[in-house]
């Protein structure tokens, strides 16, 4: 039995009855009544003084319970902002002592305009009876709503923070804000106040608007699973996600109910939609983790939807349990390509490692052959070089001895030794300047062999020899060239040393014109007759030594007479720049 | 020494010689200039490789070695350690032909109290004899240079002990300082103020500590290579 309260004082009402079958919606009686409704439950007690149990599984929106005439049960709020019971079962033992032979229980629902107001199925019997059907409505109607919906802002909230870190992937960042969408729109059916909102209205059309918007995030993020822009149709889908919010908005309260339906049947339309092209691209592009994505998509999006047009028989609660699996089954996809990056980056790894091997074993055996080609080169010039000084040197002071013995009236035995050492010398030049030639930092550190070995014999011999060598060099001049003097200095040294019969000797080394260089070599020795000896060739010695000299065009002068003897070399230095 | 000649200038002689040549003409060379500078004939004797200079050595005692480095048989630097090893007062001269700095280094390192280069004339050659004879040490810029490359200066001033025999004394790279800079022996002398003999002093322990550095190396060499205890 039901009856509206036309008064609103919170008085059972005397008449108005009618006798309505649960659950029961009063707009079919009543339509536009939105006041509080009474409902009656009579019931006859087969034995008395046992205790029964009573279970509600919704008002809409709140309300408040009687045993006869003791007040069982009352929500917070009976006034706006209303409590909201609508989706909440309650379940009471009934006090044996409050009982009568004949009793009747009074529900009085304050219905709010936007939800069709009503009581649910009411159950009065044996707690063994009543308790684990009001614990089984207590699972349907809250435990899954709220497992699903930790799961999804779980998904969201792990989802978001791979997006923030890892901004280009976008699928990451569409599927955070579609599970979130998700766990806002669903949240109104576990809230029971209005709070923080003057009307619990608010609530419904924000869920809703929620729900709206998720419809076009899934899509997107599908889009950006599959790494298909649609940019026509994303350009087409968020205006109208936009209008439906706005209509979701302004629509009038009373139509706020018929809004939600179009919407969910929307809604469940366009996730399968968007499944069905989820499993054709995977399908099209032999991808087989997305087609098989895309089959549990499709398969649970059709059940959705065919559970919700009601063609299978199933509690609307398992409606809803779909969408987490789905959320789960897209968890797996990102979770797999997420693998398969992972297994790329690390063959690409040891590609890129066997390809960089590779590359360092070609670049060391091109350095080796190029080092050895180096080293070829150096060895090809230095026997070059070698050849050079063996002909000019060498072979050159060969071909003069031959020409002369030829030409001139043969050589004498002495003439003869002289030419000997002569070659020997010039052998020794080419061996010192085949091991590699200093470049001397003075005239005294050039002149430091020559120095030290002639000075003790000098010394040995009681001649008193001076050395005046310069620190500085007065020009620059070539290895050839300072080899050339300083075989002439061995050469006089060895002439004073053998014939002069000198006791004072003194060599010295100076600056001449034009970057010239002086190098001189003065006795007191008995002396020679200097034309005499250059052209009776006595001294071969001393006549290929001032050729020698003239052919690196320097000169040599020698004047000698008893008492003293001078020869001095010049040769004439390059530009430094040179 | 078993006996002593005394030549013209008054140079202790080290004698019996033994002259290990190959060539019979730097033989004959070689003890020409040893007849000049006043050794008697029958105080010196040849030996033409390794082999007889061995059996030479073990039958008769020498005081003073002439060793050619290119010996049919092998070099002569392992003759020259060998004789070092056995007599640390013995002369032994390298007559090197051609040498290079590091057969006459190597020489040096070996035991050598001085060198000879085969090139030279007579007259220098036997200069260079009578010099090494009276206690002079031939050595030229180019070697002192290596040498003083080659071991270690110890720090101005420390004491000597028997540890830092390897090492050269502040004194003595000064001096191969002034060799490498083509001074000679007497000009030393006055730029350090010592005597001559002094300097020439410092040059052989520059060879014996040269010599010995090269034993303690092969020796050390040895111990880690487990030949030697």
């Amino acid at each position: 039995m039901a009856a509206p309260e036309r008064a609103g004082d919170g008085v059972r009402p005397v008449d108005g009855w009618l006798p309505v079958s649960l659950p029961d919606l009063w707009q079919r009686h009543w339509p536009g009544f939105f006041g509080a409704v009474w409902y009656r439950l009579d019931w006859q007690a087969d034995c008395q003084g046992e205790p029964l149990a009573l279970s509600i599984d919704r008002m809409v929106m709140a309300g408040e319970v009687w045993l006869n005439d003791d007040l069982i049960w009352r929500d917070e709020s009976l006034v706006e902002p209303l409590s909201r019971s609508w989706n909440m079962p309650r379940y009471w033992l009934l006090p044996v002592s409050a009982q009568s032979h004949g009793n009747s229980i009074w529900v009085r629902v304050v219905g709010s305009e936007h939800a069709p107001p009503g009581l649910g199925t009411v159950r009065v019997g044996t707690p063994e009876q009543v308790r684990p059907e009001y614990r089984h409505q207590l699972l349907l109607q809250r435990d899954l709503v709220f497992i699903t919906l930790v799961i999804s802002l779980m998904l969201g909230v792990l989802f978001l923070t791979f997006w923030l870190l890892r901004r280009q992937e976008h699928a990451f960042g569409w599927f955070a804000l579609a599970s979130s969408l998700w766990t806002l729109g669903l949240s109104n059916m576990l809230v029971t106040s209005s709070w923080p909102f003057a009307n619990g209205e608010v609530w419904d059309r924000l869920s809703q608007v929620m729900l709206v918007l998720y419809c076009p995030a899934m899509c997107m993020f599908v889009w950006a699973f599959i790494g298909q822009r649609r940019v026509r149709l994303e350009r087409a889908i968020w205006p109208v996600a936009l209008v439906f919010c706005v209509v979701v908005v302004v629509v009038p309260t009373a139509h706020i109910s018929l809004v939600q339906l179009v919407s969910a049947v929307s809604l469940r339309l366009v996730l399968l939609a968007i499944s069905v092209q989820l499993l054709w691209h995977g399908y099209r592009v032999r991808q087989r983790y997305l087609t098989l994505l895309g089959a549990c998509m499709s398969g649970l999006a059709l059940y959705e939807f065919l559970a919700f047009v009601g063609v299978l028989k199933v509690p609307e609660v398992y409606v809803l349990l779909s969408t987490p699996f789905i959320s789960a089954v897209m968890f797996m996809g990102l979770a797999m390509r997420f693998s398969s990056s992972l297994k790329r980056i690390e063959r690409f790894n040891d590609e890129l490692q066997t390809r960089v091997d590779k590359t360092r074993a070609e670049l060391t055996e091109t350095l080796q052959r190029e080092h050895q080609l180096a080293a070829d080169n150096i060895r090809l010039n230095e026997r070059l070089r070698l050849t050079h000084d063996l002909h000019d040197g060498l072979g050159s002071s060969l071909m003069r001895s031959i020409t002369r013995m030829e030409h001139g009236d043969g050589l004498k035995g002495g003439q003869f030794l002289s030419v000997l050492k002569t070659l020997r010398s010039d052998l020794r030049d080419v061996i010192d300047g085949s091991s590699a030639v200093p470049a001397w930092q003075s005239p005294q550190e050039w002149l430091a062999p020559l120095r030290r070995r002639f000075i003790d014999l000098f010394d040995d011999l009681g001649i008193e020899s001076h050395w005046r060598l310069p620190e500085q060099w007065p020009g620059t001049f070539t290895p050839p060239q300072l080899l050339a003097l300083t075989r002439f200095l061995e050469e006089a040294l060895t002439n004073v040393l053998k014939h002069a019969g000198a006791t004072r000797l003194e060599v010295g080394v100076c600056a001449a014109a034009e970057r010239g260089l002086n190098l001189w070599v003065r006795d007191n020795g008995r002396g020679f007759d200097v034309d005499e000896v250059l052209a009776a060739s006595a001294g071969v010695g001393m006549s290929s030594m001032r050729m020698r000299i003239e052919r690196m065009g320097g000169q040599l002068r020698i004047e000698s007479r008893p008492g003293e003897t001078l020869l001095t070399a010049t040769l004439f230095g390059k530009p430094v720049s040179a | 020494m078993s006996t002593a000649n005394h030549a013209p200038d008054d140079v202790l002689l080290p004698a019996p010689v033994l002259v290990v040549e190959d060539d019979p003409l730097m033989r004959q060379r070689l003890a020409r200039v040893l007849g000049e500078i006043g050794y008697a004939d029958e105080a010196v004797s040849f030996a033409v490789n390794l082999a007889e200079a061995r059996a030479h050595v073990s039958q008769q005692p020498v005081a003073m070695v002439l060793v050619d480095l290119g010996l049919p048989d092998g070099n002569g630097i392992e003759l020259i350690q060998e004789l070092r090893a056995q007599d640390p007062a013995l002369w032994i001269l390298v007559i090197s032909a051609w040498s290079t700095e590091e057969a006459i280094l190597g020489a040096l390192r070996a035991g050598a109290t001085g060198y000879l280069l085969k090139e030279r004339d007579d007259l220098e050659v036997s200069l260079s004899i009578r010099s090494v004879l009276r206690g002079g040490a031939p050595i030229d810029p180019f070697i002192a240079r290596r040498i003083l490359a080659l071991l270690p200066t110890a720090p101005l001033h420390t004491p000597h002990d028997a540890g830092e025999i390897e090492a050269l004394s502040a004194r003595e790279s000064e001096i191969l300082e002034w060799v490498s800079r083509g001074l000679s022996n007497r000009e030393i002398a006055e730029q350090l103020t010592i005597s001559r003999y002094t300097v020439e002093c410092h040059i052989k322990r520059i060879y014996r500590k040269l010599a010995v550095s090269s034993r303690t190396r092969a020796v050390s060499e040895a111990r880690q290579r487990g030949l030697l205890p």
